[in-house]
C-alpha cells in the first residue's frame, strides 16, 4: 500500500514538478532537479562521559552544486527522517538561486537530542561529524551552517576539526561564527533590512512614494525591529505592530495613528519582541486584539512572526487600502488567501525573497573568511543592499513580463537559474 | 622483687573505703576487662554467681534468666566477697603493672563523669549546661580521658538535651556530634536560663548536616569553601515562656478551633503577638546578639519541634523573615523582636493548624524554637544579596532528559536571595542543573536559554530596612562590577553569543547580559561539589535530602539540610493497590517522577497512526491548533494530554504535535506515547521543549512505553468511548479520527481520573475514582 502521510520531500518534489512544468524543463533536466545531487550518511562512534560508547547517525545531504559550492545548516535532531532534511536542502537551493548568489543547496545534521548530552559529548560529534565528511565538505564544496539545535560554538568546534585535518586555516568553511571569529557584522539586521530593500523597489516600480506611505507589522522581534528602523528612516511611518505577551500567553497590536516611536518601543520591549502593555499604554498606544494588525488603513503590511497568518479567513478583513505586503516571516500566507490577495490587486513581495537577506549576510560571512578579510557593517549593509535589489528586480521583471504572481515568479527564476547552471556545465 | 602490696591493691582498697559506687564501677570495668582478656577464671566466677542466683542450672538457663519473674538478690556480703574475688583473680592472672595502668585509666575517665551526670537530666537548665560544658571544653587536652561508650553515652545524652528525642535523629547525630560541639552550640543558644527547651528541627538539621560536612571539608579539597553562616539558636522553650509572661495561655488551644474561626481570629492573634513583651533576660541576650552580628543582616528561621523531624516531613508551614538589620539598636532590636513574635504567632496560623490536623499531628505539643543566621551576601550600593543561592535535592524529581537517574540530584538557583529558587515564581525561572549529571541542559538553543533565564532577583534594601524584588538586568548594569564573581553566573549576550565576562574587559553598562549560570555550571567544580555534599548528606542521613544553600562569591554557605521533603500534595504518594482492574487506564514503569494528578474529567488524545498517516503538513499543523483550542475551551487543571512521540516538536512535525506552551498550559499533565517502529522504541521529549514552564505551573510528565511489559495503557477502550471533539466543534469533523475528547463519565457514572506516581518505586498508575 502506498503510504499518504506527510512527506516533506514528495511535497518540495511535487512543487518543483509544478514549477518545472510551466517552466517547460525537460524530463532529464527534471529527474537531475527533483533528487539531490549526493547524500552521506555516516557513523560517527562518540565516547560518552559515562565511558560507554555511542553510535550517532550523521548525514549532509548536497542537493546541488551546480551555481556554486552547497549552503546549508546543520542540524542535530532526534529521529529525524533523511525525507525532512532532502526536502530542506533542496529548499536551500532555491532559495540561493532567487537571490542570485553563487551557491547551492545543502542540509545536514546528526541524529540526537543534545537536551541527553554534555557539552563535551556534543564537541565529540562535532568533531566527528566533519572527521567523516572533510573530504565533501569545504569553503570551495559545501559549507555548513547553524540550524535546528546548534550555534556558534558548534560551528567553531567544526571549524577547528575540519582545520585539522586540512593543515590550514579556512574560516571560510562554515559560517555563524561569533564576530571576531570568522563571524560578519550585518547579520542581526541582514534579515529586517532586505524585507524594506525590496519592499522599496516594489514601491518604487509601482511609482509610490515610500516618503509618507503607512505600515502594519505583525511580530515585533529582530526582523520586524530592523524592518521598521529601516522603513522610518526612508520615510514610512508604522501606525501598528502586534507582539506575544508571554504573560498573558496572547498577542496584542499596538495602534498609534500618529505612527509609533521605534525606540521609545524598544525600551518596554523584551529580548523576544515583547511589548510591555501598561506602558505602552501610558505612553499613548492603544492596545488592541492581537489580530487587529491586519485590518489597519494603511498602504503596507508586513506579517514578520508566524506562519498562516494570513489565511482564508483573515485575508478577508484586510483594508483595500493596502496594496503591498512583504513576507517578512516563512509561510505566512495561505495558497487559498494567496489568491484572494491576487484578486484584491495587493502586490506580494513572497517570504523566501523578502527575508532571503539572512542567507545573504551568510554568504558574505563566507566570502569574508576566504578572504581572511573582514568588511565594516556600512560594507556588508551596502552590499546587501545591493544584491538584494538584484534580486527584486529579477523576480518582478519575471512578474510584470509573464503576468504572473510575484510567488510564482520567485520559484521561476530560481529553478530556471538553477536548471541553466547545470546545463551549462553539460550536466544535463 | 617487690614487697607488700601491689599499687593497684592499695588504690582499690582505698575506693572501697572512701567511694563505693565508684569502686562499684571499677569492679564492672575489670569484669568486663577480664572477660575480654579470655581469662578462663572469671568465666567461671560469672557462671558461679549465675548459680547462686538460679541454684539448679538447666538447659533452659537463659529462658529463666529473662523469664517474667524478678531474679532473687544476693547480699551485701556476698557481694563484697564476688568483688574481691575478681580482684584476686585479675592479681593471679595479670601482671600488676598492667592492673594498675588500667585502674588509673579508668579513674582519670571518671574525671569527665561529671559531664553525664548532670545531662543524664533531661531537665537540666541552660545556664548550668552552658557551665558543664565550658567546665568540660577546659580540660586539657592530655587529661581528658573517656572510654568510647562513655563518649557516645554523653553524646545521646546532649543531643537529647539540645537537639532532638527521634531516634533515627539521634542514631545518626552520635556518630558526628561532638561534645565539643555542643560547647559551641552552647555559647550560641539563647533562651530562659532557667529553661530546658530544645533547638527545634531546623537547627537540628542545619547541625548535623554542618558536622557531618566538616569531616569531609578536611579532607576533600573540592569542599574547601563550604561552610555555614554564623548561626544562633534560639531554644522552643522561650516561647512558652513569652505565652506565660504576657498571658497568652488561652492561645494553646485555639488549635482545636474550626479551621474558619483560626482563619478569622489569625490576623488579631498576629497582632497580639507583636505588640507582647519578651522577658528582659531574652532581650539582653538578644542584644548581646545583635552586637556580636554587627550591620550584617539576618534572617530569622522557624525552628519548631515538628518541622523537619526524620519521620514527619513538616516544610515550609511556617515563615522565614529578612531583616537588614540596618536601623539604630533600638530600631534593629524592635525589628528583631518583632519577627520572632511574628513566626511564634504563626504556631496559631490556620495552615500549619490544618496541615497538622491533617497528619494526626494536632495533638502535639508543639513548640517554636528560632534559627537566627547571618544573610550570606554583599552589599551593593544599596542592596545586599549573595551572588547566588538555591536549593538541591539530592532526589531529582524533574528529570528532563532519561539519561538522568534520581540519585544524580538537582539544583534550583537563581542570583540574589534563594526565595525564588525555593518557592515557585509566577513568570520567572530559576535556574535548574543536575549535579550527577553535570553535562546535561535543560535550555540547548540561545532562544531558550534567554527566555529562561531569571528576570528578576530578591534583595534586601538596607536604606528602606526591606525585602525587594528587583529587575536583573538595571541590577547588573549599575553594579555588575561589585557583585562579586558575578562572571560565574551571567553571560553577556554578543550577537547571539552568549558566553561570560571575561574580567576587566566585562563593561556591564554597556552589555546585554543573562543570569545563565554558564561558568559555574560549565566547569565541573561547582555541580561536583554540590554532587558530593548531596551524596555525603544522604549516606549519612541514610535518606534524600534537601540543602538550601547560598555563595557570597567566596564560599558556599550551607543555609539547611533536612531530609528531603515535597511539596504537600506529593508528600503521600502511594500507589492504591485496592483499585478495580475495570478502572486501570494507565500503567507505567518507566522514567517516574513523583506526583499526583487528580479530578480530571477529560482525557485528550492524540492517536498516533493517525496522526502519523495525515497527508499534509497544514493537517498536522491543524491538530496543534486544535489542541491549542482545547486548551481553552476545556475546564483547566481537568483534563490531560496524551499525544506521539514529541510534545512541542520543532523541526520535524512528524515526531509529535507541534505546540507551544501556551497551547497547553491548562492541562494537568502531558504524556507522551512511545510506540515500537521496526524494533526500537522512539525518544521522548521527556517536556524538554517547555521544561521549565511546566515544572514552574507544575504540569507532571509521564512517558508511556505501552509495548514495554509492566507498561498499560487501555487505548482500546478509550478508542470505543463516544469522542466529545465533536462537541466543540459541530461543523468539522475532519479531525474526528486523530484527536480524541474522552470523558471520564463516559467509563464510569460521576467518576474522575487519578494519576498517582510514585519516583521512588518507578510506578504510576492513572484510574477511575
Amino acid at each position: 500500500m502506498e503510504d499518504k502521510s506527510f512527506n516533506p520531500f514528495k511535497m518540495a518534489q511535487q512543487q518543483f514538478d509544478e514549477i518545472a512544468e510551466q517552466l517547460g524543463l525537460d524530463e532529464g533536466t527534471r529527474d537531475f532537479l527533483r533528487n539531490p545531487r549526493r547524500e552521506y550518511h555516516f557513523t560517527i562512534p562518540v565516547r560518552m562521559d559515562d565511558g560507554t560508547t555511542k553510535v550517532f547517525k550523521g548525514f549532509r545531504v548536497q542537493h546541488n552544486d551546480a551555481r556554486g559550492p552547497s549552503k546549508g545548516g546543520i542540524r542535530f535532531h532526534p529521529q529525524e527522517t533523511i525525507d525532512t532534511v532532502k526536502a530542506l536542502a533542496t529548499w536551500m537551493t532555491w532559495k540561493c538561486a532567487v537571490v542570485d548568489i553563487p551557491l547551492g543547496g545543502g542540509k545536514g545534521g546528526v541524529i540526537c537530542d543534545p537536551h541527553n548530552l554534555s557539552m563535551r559529548e556534543q564537541e565529540q560529534i562535532c568533531r566527528g561529524w566533519v572527521k567523516q565528511i572533510a573530504r565533501n565538505i569545504g569553503p570551495l564544496q559545501d559549507v555548513p551552517a547553524p540550524d535546528v539545535m546548534t550555534n556558534s560554538q558548534h560551528m567553531l568546534w567544526m571549524m577547528d576539526e575540519y582545520e585539522n585535518i586540512s593543515g590550514g586555516k579556512f574560516p571560510g568553511m562554515i559560517t555563524g561564527k561569533p564576530v571576531g571569529m570568522g563571524g560578519s557584522l550585518g547579520r542581526t539586521e541582514a534579515t529586517g533590512y532586505g524585507v524594506i530593500y525590496t519592499l522599496r523597489e516594489a514601491l518604487r516600480s509601482k511609482n509610490v512614494d515610500i516618503k509618507g506611505t503607512t505600515a502594519s507589522f505583525q511580530g515585533f522581534g529582530n526582523v520586524a525591529q530592523y524592518a521598521i528602523e529601516l522603513y522610518h528612516k526612508y520615510g514610512g511611518k508604522t501606525v501598528c505592530v502586534s507582539s506575544w505577551d508571554q504573560q498573558d500567553q496572547k498577542s496584542y497590536s499596538f495602534y498609534r495613528e500618529s505612527g509609533i516611536n521605534l525606540q521609545e518601543l524598544l525600551d518596554i520591549t523584551d529580548k523576544f519582541g515583547g511589548i510591555d502593555k501598561k506602558k505602552a499604554k501610558n505612553i499613548g498606544y492603544e492596545i488592541l486584539s492581537g489580530d487587529e494588525w491586519i485590518n489597519r488603513e494603511v498602504d503596507i503590511l508586513i506579517p514578520a512572526a508566524l506562519e498562516n497568518q494570513i489565511n482564508a479567513q483573515t485575508v478577508l478583513n484586510i483594508s483595500d487600502k493596502v496594496k503591498f505586503i512583504s513576507e517578512g516571516a516563512n509561510g505566512p500566507t495561505t495558497p487559498e488567501a494567496d489568491k484572494i490577495l491576487s484578486d484584491m490587486g495587493i502586490f506580494v513581495i513572497p517570504d523566501f525573497l523578502a527575508n532571503a537577506g539572512g542567507v545573504t549576510c551568510s554568504y558574505f560571512e563566507q566570502i569574508q573568511g576566504n578572504m581572511n578579510f573582514f568588511w565594516t557593517k556600512d560594507e556588508v549593509i551596502e552590499k546587501l543592499d545591493n544584491i538584494m535589489t538584484k534580486a527584486f528586480y529579477g523576480v518582478y521583471e519575471l512578474s510584470e513580463k509573464r503576468g504572473i504572481f510575484m510567488r510564482d515568479a520567485a520559484y521561476m527564476i530560481a529553478i530556471a537559474r538553477v536548471a541553466e547552471a547545470s546545463k551549462l556545465r553539460g550536466w544535463v | 622483687m617487690k614487697s607488700g602490696k601491689p599499687e593497684w591493691a592499695i588504690i582499690i582498697d582505698m575506693l572501697e573505703k572512701l567511694d563505693i559506687v565508684l569502686f562499684n564501677r571499677i569492679v564492672r570495668r575489670m569484669i568486663y576487662y577480664l572477660y575480654t582478656l579470655n581469662i578462663p577464671e572469671i568465666t567461671e566466677l560469672l557462671e558461679d554467681l549465675e548459680k547462686t542466683i538460679i541454684p539448679e542450672k538447666t538447659d533452659h538457663v537463659e529462658s529463666k534468666l529473662y523469664s517474667n519473674m524478678p531474679n532473687p538478690k544476693i547480699n551485701r556480703g556476698s557481694l563484697k566477697n564476688f568483688s574481691d574475688k575478681v580482684f584476686q583473680i585479675a592479681g593471679e592472672t595479670i601482671l600488676d603493672d598492667e592492673i594498675t595502668d588500667q585502674v588509673k585509666t579508668w579513674l582519670s575517665q571518671e574525671r569527665s563523669r561529671f559531664l553525664s551526670i548532670a545531662f543524664e537530666s533531661q531537665n537540666i537548665p541552660l545556664v548550668d549546661s552552658r557551665e558543664v560544658l565550658s567546665r568540660f571544653i577546659k580540660i586539657p587536652k592530655g587529661e581528658l580521658e573517656m572510654s568510647p561508650d562513655d563518649f557516645v553515652n554523653l553524646r545521646v545524652l546532649l543531643i537529647r538535651r539540645f537537639l532532638s528525642s527521634n531516634l533515627n535523629y539521634i542514631n545518626i547525630a552520635k556518630h558526628h556530634i561532638l561534645v565539643k560541639d555542643f560547647y559551641r552550640i552552647a555559647q550560641r543558644t539563647i533562651g530562659p536560663s532557667k529553661g530546658s527547651g530544645k533547638l527545634g528541627g531546623k537547627s537540628a538539621g542545619l547541625i548535623l548536616g554542618h558536622e557531618i560536612l566538616r569531616n569531609e571539608i578536611k579532607n576533600d579539597p573540592d569542599l574547601k569553601d563550604v561552610d555555614v553562616p554564623k548561626s544562633w539558636y534560639i531554644t522552643s522553650d522561650t516561647i512558652t515562656n513569652f505565652i506565660h509572661y504576657n498571658a497568652l495561655e488561652e492561645t494553646t488551644s485555639l488549635k482545636y478551633l474550626e479551621t474558619a474561626e483560626i482563619r478569622a481570629g489569625y490576623p488579631y492573634l498576629q497582632q497580639l503577638f507583636k505588640n507582647s513583651f519578651f522577658p528582659l533576660e531574652i532581650i539582653s541576650q538578644l542584644k548581646n546578639l545583635l552586637q556580636e552580628i554587627g550591620d550584617k543582616p539576618i534572617i530569622v528561621r522557624s525552628s519548631s519541634l515538628l518541622e523537619d523531624s526524620f519521620d514527619a516531613a513538616f516544610s515550609g508551614k511556617y515563615k522565614s523573615l529578612f531583616l537588614a538589620n540596618a536601623g539604630t539598636n533600638d530600631e534593629n532590636l524592635s525589628s528583631l523582636l518583632d519577627a520572632i513574635s511574628e513566626i511564634y504567632a504563626s504556631i496559631f496560623g490556620p495552615d500549619p493548624i490544618e496541615y497538622r490536623k491533617e497528619r494526626g499531628l494536632i495533638d502535639f505539643q508543639e513548640e517554636m524554637g528560632i534559627l537566627l543566621q547571618e544573610v550570606v551576601g554583599n552589599r551593593v550600593g544599596d542592596y545586599f544579596f549573595p551572588t547566588y543561592s538555591g536549593v538541591a535535592f539530592s532526589n531529582n524529581e524533574f528529570r528532563w532528559s532519561p539519561r538522568i537517574e534520581r540519585e544524580d540530584g538537582v539544583v534550583r538557583m537563581v542570583a540574589g536571595l534563594g526565595t525564588r529558587a525555593v518557592d515557585r515564581v509566577a513568570d520567572d525561572y530559576p535556574f535548574l542543573a543536575s549535579p550527577g549529571k553535570p553535562g546535561l541542559r535543560i535550555n540547548i538553543t540561545y532562544e531558550d536559554k534567554i527566555r529562561y533565564a531569571q528576570k528578576r532577583a530578591d534583595v534586601l534594601n538596607l536604606r528602606t530596612n526591606e525585602f525587594e524584588t528587583v529587575e536583573l538586568k538595571p541590577l547588573i548594569k549599575n553594579f555588575g562590577d561589585k557583585i562579586k564573581r558575578i562572571e560565574d553566573i551571567i553571560s553577556v549576550d554578543k550577537n547571539r553569543d552568549l558566553s561570560p565576562p571575561i574580567g576587566i574587559m566585562f563593561d556591564p553598562s554597556d552589555s546585554d547580559t543573562f543570569v545563565t549560570f554558564q561558568k559555574l555550571t560549565d566547569t565541573p567544580h561547582f555541580l561536583r561539589k554540590m554532587d558530593k555534599i548531596l551524596k555525603i548528606l544522604s549516606k549519612s542521613f541514610k535518606s534524600p535530602v534537601d540543602v538550601e544553600f547560598a555563595s557570597d562569591g567566596e564560599k558556599l554557605f550551607i543555609l539547611q539540610c533536612r531530609p528531603q521533603v515535597r511539596s504537600h500534595s506529593e508528600m503521600k504518594v502511594e500507589i492504591p493497590e485496592n483499585v478495580d482492574k475495570e478502572d486501570v487506564i494507565i500503567r507505567a514503569d518507566r522514567y517516574i517522577t513523583t506526583g499526583v494528578v487528580k479530578g480530571i474529567k477529560y482525557i485528550v488524545c492524540v492517536i498516533p497512526d493517525e496522526y502519523n498517516s495525515l497527508p499534509t503538513e497544514d493537517e498536522m499543523k491543524k491538530t496543534a491548533h486544535i489542541i491549542s483550542d482545547l486548551n481553552k475551551k476545556l475546564p483547566a487543571k481537568e483534563f490531560i494530554l496524551i499525544g506521539p512521540g514529541r510534545w512541542g516538536s520543532r523541526g520535524d512535525i512528524k515526531l509529535g504535535v507541534q505546540v507551544t506552551y501556551s497551547d497547553i498550559f491548562n492541562t494537568s499533565m502531558l504524556i507522551e506515547l512511545a510506540y515500537n517502529k521496526d524494533g526500537y522504541t522512539p525518544e521522548l521529549s521527556f517536556g524538554t521543549h517547555f521544561f521549565q514552564d511546566m515544572v514552574e505551573s507544575n504540569i507532571k510528565y509521564l512517558p508511556l512505553y505501552p509495548d514495554n511489559e509492566g507498561t498499560e495503557f487501555k487505548f482500546d477502550k478509550l478508542k470505543k468511548l463516544p469522542n466529545h471533539l465533536k462537541e466543540f466543534y459541530p461543523d468539522d469533523r475532519s479531525m474526528d479520527k486523530v484527536i480524541m475528547v474522552v470523558s471520564s463519565d463516559d467509563m464510569k457514572n460521576d467518576s474522575t481520573i487519578s494519576i498517582i506516581m510514585n519516583g521512588e518505586t518507578e510506578t504510576a498508575l492513572g484510574f477511575l475514582e
